[in-house]
């Protein structure tokens, strides 16, 4: 599904030259559960961000589909990423001002899908991921997992084909880290893609592969 | 910026209301005037009767003095040697004018002028523009005309501009062969008096209902053939009306004021927008200062976790913003004193920092001062000072909602007085737009008057007869009163038929047989005066509201009575020759009133059309004519154009500073609407952020940053919109002729106030939405 051929990010300021991925070549196929593991600072984050399609790289070539989106702009990128991608994050990253029904159909309404389908979609993702019961809630008076949980929901809403997910138990306690990683896990046997950054061996053990980085590089893949 | 325009309104507020204050007892300083009904319309008239004066002081015990004032009826022409000039400012006065009001004597002495006949009083510059001396006692002026030598007994300092009276020549009463009048019911001469120390107005204004029934009482039998009470029953009054000197400049609006004055709502107005100037600038300050509290937030933890009281760091912030207030102080003030010649241009103003009474201005100031510094920095401080330090140094900074609530009142606050200025500027220029183009009913273009047409005397026929054979000079009349210009005065009038008491009093004018032509009116009935009409001289013809006002559907050879005009004092019949259409013969503040025009040879001024190519060359011709027909008269024109423009002066500098405050009112509030909006956007960052990442596109992001300011300047519009319109429809009642204010107005101020806000963030809110999401969402 997404295949990086030398994909290489340099982030540049006034004087320093930073290089977050050095050719970093991997493919990623369909129904994969794969974790990218390494120490801070090794290009984990910034090779999520790339395969999110939120930023270009500087060189190399990112496929989606068997198609080069690395030279895409903005609004291409935009467009791929609310149809085909789900993102669930560290620190959950809910919308304070919304409720739980309303972070959930956010991605739905960037789609445009008709408001009856939507609501359907919503009512049946969180019927999935037992949450109707906390629909009227905000974030703040949910507990982490409960948060995380929503953040899952986001996620799936639209019927991604590729969830990336940044450290998602990384705020949680181990219960609650579990339960999320249950999650994932059932997700992934539903059919769904997902590429996970994690430090914890623990998380990274529910995947299928595990991608290690070091600064940069690719260190072990399986291809 | 909003500091120097307020310190320069309160300069021009003081200035309207110093009016007549420097008078010494200028609280004992009234004006009579006249007040009443007799049949036509009401009669408010800010001039009064020759004797009336001294009747007062004998009658009346509380009244200490009098004195009177008659201007000199068009402007004459001075002359000492080989220098002559034409005067506006040339008044006769009693002796008494000294005792009453307060003038500095450079020359000649209070109790020894004006008490003799042809003696003068002339102010400074008068003084030295003719002699080049003040020490010029003795010396004679002539005056024109009639010529008269008039000798200079006194000269005093110019007299302030912040007075209702203006003047700079006072020649004796006594002169004037009006002095001897000794009719109650003729008004023509201003009356003061100062009344005695501990005496009440209502007392003296009570003993005049006394006066009026011994003197006004018999001579109404006398002259109209009816006494007081009969006249009463018909539902007439008569009367005198006392007003304080002090408050003619702002609240008084009679017929022939002296000149003419301001008004107390302007003042009030200007008083208004000062304060709003300075609210806003202070809750601007407030705003930033609040903003750039999450900038600040370390810092307050910091200090909080190395032992800093609330109270001290209260004291740190207010302090802070006091250094920044006394800063803008200062400059304010050096922006209105840099700015100061400019106002006085725009608004035809002479104020300077004279005015302010430092004694009371500098205390004023600071306290204001200390006002501001607590108010714009109360709020941050203590919003600063109440940051819980633990959250603040982990990075979680909760912006109250409450916080924001009061942030987003304050710039629906700001564009509410916004919108309103905008919405007042937007119908003032229509209004004054609709009076310059307003169909007068007459053409106003390509005319010429030439002033003082009387001083043409037994020439003038000859004058005009010159002037018609000008190449280019179309048509050519004289009159005693050109459309828009002064009134010419009312007389008394009875319908045949009617019984002698029943009259009324009507306008009136005089024109030859060619004023309509000139003017191109349209007639209505009959025809207007004709040289082939030798009959014509007992003519008149009258205008469409005189025929609805004497209930005529067919005015032609009905007969209108002039009122005590023959020789023996019995009515003149006139007969209705024609009808003419109403046109504006006064400016538009005042509907076409009835108008009964008699024909007459000469006139006070002379109107010639001219064809449009020729206007320099016509002119040039114009004057040499005057000149080799009346070599001695100083030659002066207008343009009715022009003319009909002055009329509007007032409206138009209200326009102006209108439009200038609303300059600055949007430039004010736009700084504010900006730091609202970077505030709003560095708290939203993260949001917009999670939005992107979900698929929103920039454009999205921008609607949704959009709309929260569209959603106040609507607000603000909504607020504002009735406001102004009630006060606009106030305004406009000071005109007949108006606009209607239509929503038109309303939909473009509130776009105007959109645009302008929404051009003011735009460059914030597209930076937010194109901005890497990933920047935002890396900061966890």
């Amino acid at each position: 599904m997404i295949q990086t051929i030398d994909l290489t990010k340099v982030f540049r300021t006034d004087e320093v030259e930073t290089t977050a991925l050095n050719k970093v070549s991997l493919e990623i196929i369909n129904g994969e559960f794969a974790a990218i593991m390494g120490p801070s600072g090794c290009g984990k984050s910034t090779l999520l961000t790339l395969l999110g399609l939120l930023d270009n790289p500087t060189s190399g070539k990112l496929l989606f589909n068997g198609e080069d989106v690395s030279g895409y702009s903005e609004k291409q990128r935009t467009l791929l990423r609310k149809s085909n991608i789900g993102f669930v994050f560290q620190s959950f990253n809910l919308i304070d001002e919304l409720n739980v029904f309303e972070n959930i159909e956010l991605p739905l309404l960037y789609q445009k899908i008709p408001v009856a389908k939507r609501k359907k979609m919503t009512e049946e993702v969180m019927e999935r991921m037992s949450i109707s019961h906390r629909r009227k809630h905000f974030p703040q008076q949910l507990s982490g997992g409960q948060q995380q949980r929503v953040a899952i929901c986001r996620a799936v809403v639209g019927n991604p084909v590729l969830i990336l997910a940044d450290e998602p138990t990384g705020n949680l306690d181990s219960a609650n880290g579990e339960d999320v990683m249950n999650l994932l896990k059932q997700l992934n046997g539903d059919g769904t893609s997902i590429v996970m950054v994690t430090h914890s061996p623990k998380d990274a053990s529910y995947a299928k592969r595990i991608i290690k980085l070091f600064d940069g590089h690719l260190v072990k893949g399986d291809e | 910026m909003g500091l120097a325009s307020s310190i320069l309104i309160m300069l021009f507020v003081l200035d309207e209301l110093s009016f007549d204050k420097f008078h010494k007892d200028s609280d004992r300083l009234y004006r009579i005037s006249v007040s009443g009904k007799i049949q036509g319309p009401e009669i408010h008239a800010a001039v009064s009767c020759v004797p009336i004066g001294p009747a007062l002081v004998k009658e009346l015990p509380g009244v200490e003095q009098y004195t009177r004032l008659f201007p000199f009826g068009g402007d004459p022409l001075v002359r000492y040697e080989d220098k002559s000039f034409v005067e506006d400012g040339f008044v006769y006065a009693d002796s008494t004018f000294f005792d009453v009001f307060t003038v500095r004597f450079l020359a000649g002495n209070a109790g020894k002028t004006l008490n003799r006949p042809n003696t003068l009083v002339i102010t400074r510059s008068i003084a030295m523009k003719y002699f080049g001396s003040t020490d010029v006692i003795g010396k004679s002026l002539q005056v024109f005309d009639p010529p008269q030598q008039f000798s200079i007994d006194g000269v005093i300092e110019d007299y302030p501009a912040s007075s209702h009276l203006k003047f700079t020549m006072l020649a004796s009463f006594m002169t004037h062969p009006i002095s001897k009048n000794i009719i109650w019911v003729s008004n023509n001469v201003y009356t003061y008096i100062k009344i005695a120390k501990n005496t009440k107005a209502s007392v003296i204004e009570s003993g005049m209902v006394a006066i009026v029934e011994k003197y006004v009482g018999p001579q109404l039998k006398q002259f109209l053939g009816i006494d007081l009470s009969q006249m009463r029953a018909a539902g007439n009054r008569y009367g005198y009306v006392m007003t304080p000197v002090t408050d003619i400049h702002l609240k008084s609006d009679l017929d022939f004021e002296f000149r003419p004055n301001g008004s107390i709502s302007t003042v009030y107005i200007f008083s208004l927008i000062a304060i709003f100037l300075i609210v806003i600038a202070s809750i601007n300050f407030m705003n930033m200062a609040t903003a750039k509290a999450s900038s600040r937030a370390r810092e307050v933890g910091i200090r909080k976790v190395v032992g800093s009281q609330r109270s001290q760091l209260v004291g740190q912030f207010l302090t802070e913003s006091s250094i920044l207030t006394l800063v803008s102080f200062l400059l304010a003030i050096l922006i209105a004193f840099i700015a100061l010649p400019y106002l006085n241009n725009i608004a035809d103003k002479n104020l300077s920092i004279d005015l302010i009474n430092w004694g009371l201005f500098v205390p004023g100031m600071i306290l204001l001062f200390l006002f501001i510094s607590v108010i714009s920095g109360s709020y941050p401080s203590f919003y600063l000072a109440g940051f819980n330090p633990v959250s603040v140094l982990k990075g979680k900074l909760q912006m109250g909602i409450r916080g924001g609530w009061l942030r987003k009142s304050l710039v629906v606050l700001q564009f509410f007085i916004t919108i309103g200025l905008i919405i007042c500027t937007l119908i003032i220029s229509k209004q004054n737009n609709y009076l310059l183009n307003k169909n007068l009913n007459f053409d106003k273009n390509n005319v010429i008057v030439v002033n003082r047409a009387y001083s043409l005397g037994g020439q003038t026929d000859a004058f005009m007869d010159r002037i018609r054979a000008i190449p280019g000079v179309t048509e050519a009349s004289v009159t005693s009163m050109v459309p828009g210009g002064r009134s010419s005065g009312n007389t008394v009038f009875r319908r045949e038929g009617d019984s002698k008491d029943n009259f009324q009093a009507l306008n009136i004018m005089g024109t030859d047989q060619d004023f309509q032509k000139t003017m191109k009116i349209e007639m209505v009935q009959g025809r207007y005066f004709s040289r082939d009409f030798s009959s014509d001289s007992s003519a008149i013809v009258i205008n469409e509201s005189a025929a609805k006002q004497l209930q005529w559907d067919n005015a032609v050879n009905k007969i209108l009575y002039q009122v005590a005009a023959n020789q023996k004092g019995g009515d003149l019949p006139m007969n209705v020759i024609g009808v003419i259409k109403n046109y504006n013969y006064e400016s538009l503040h005042q509907e076409v009133k009835p108008l009964i025009i008699v024909m007459q040879k000469a006139g006070v001024n002379s109107i010639i059309r001219y064809s449009g190519a020729s206007r320099s060359e016509v002119l040039s011709k114009i004057h040499s004519v005057w000149n080799e027909v009346v070599p001695n008269q100083p030659f002066s024109f207008t343009f009715l154009e022009d003319l009909l423009y002055d009329n509007y002066q007032k409206e138009r500098q209200m326009g102006k500073i209108f439009t200038i405050f609303s300059v600055l009112a949007i430039v004010i509030a736009c700084l504010g609407l900006l730091g609202l909006a970077s505030f709003t956007i560095e708290k939203r960052r993260k949001e917009i952020s999670i939005r992107k990442c979900l698929g929103a596109a920039p454009v999205t992001i921008m609607e949704l940053l959009l709309k929260e300011t569209i959603i106040l300047v609507l607000l603000a519009t909504f607020l504002a919109s009735p406001l102004s319109w009630y006060y606009m429809k106030m305004w406009l009642q000071n005109f007949s002729y108006h606009i209607s204010i239509d929503l038109g107005i309303f939909i473009i101020s509130t776009l105007i106030a959109l645009f302008i806000a929404l051009i003011t963030i735009l460059m914030h809110v597209y930076n937010a939405s194109v901005r890497n999401p990933v920047d935002a969402l890396k900061m966890d």
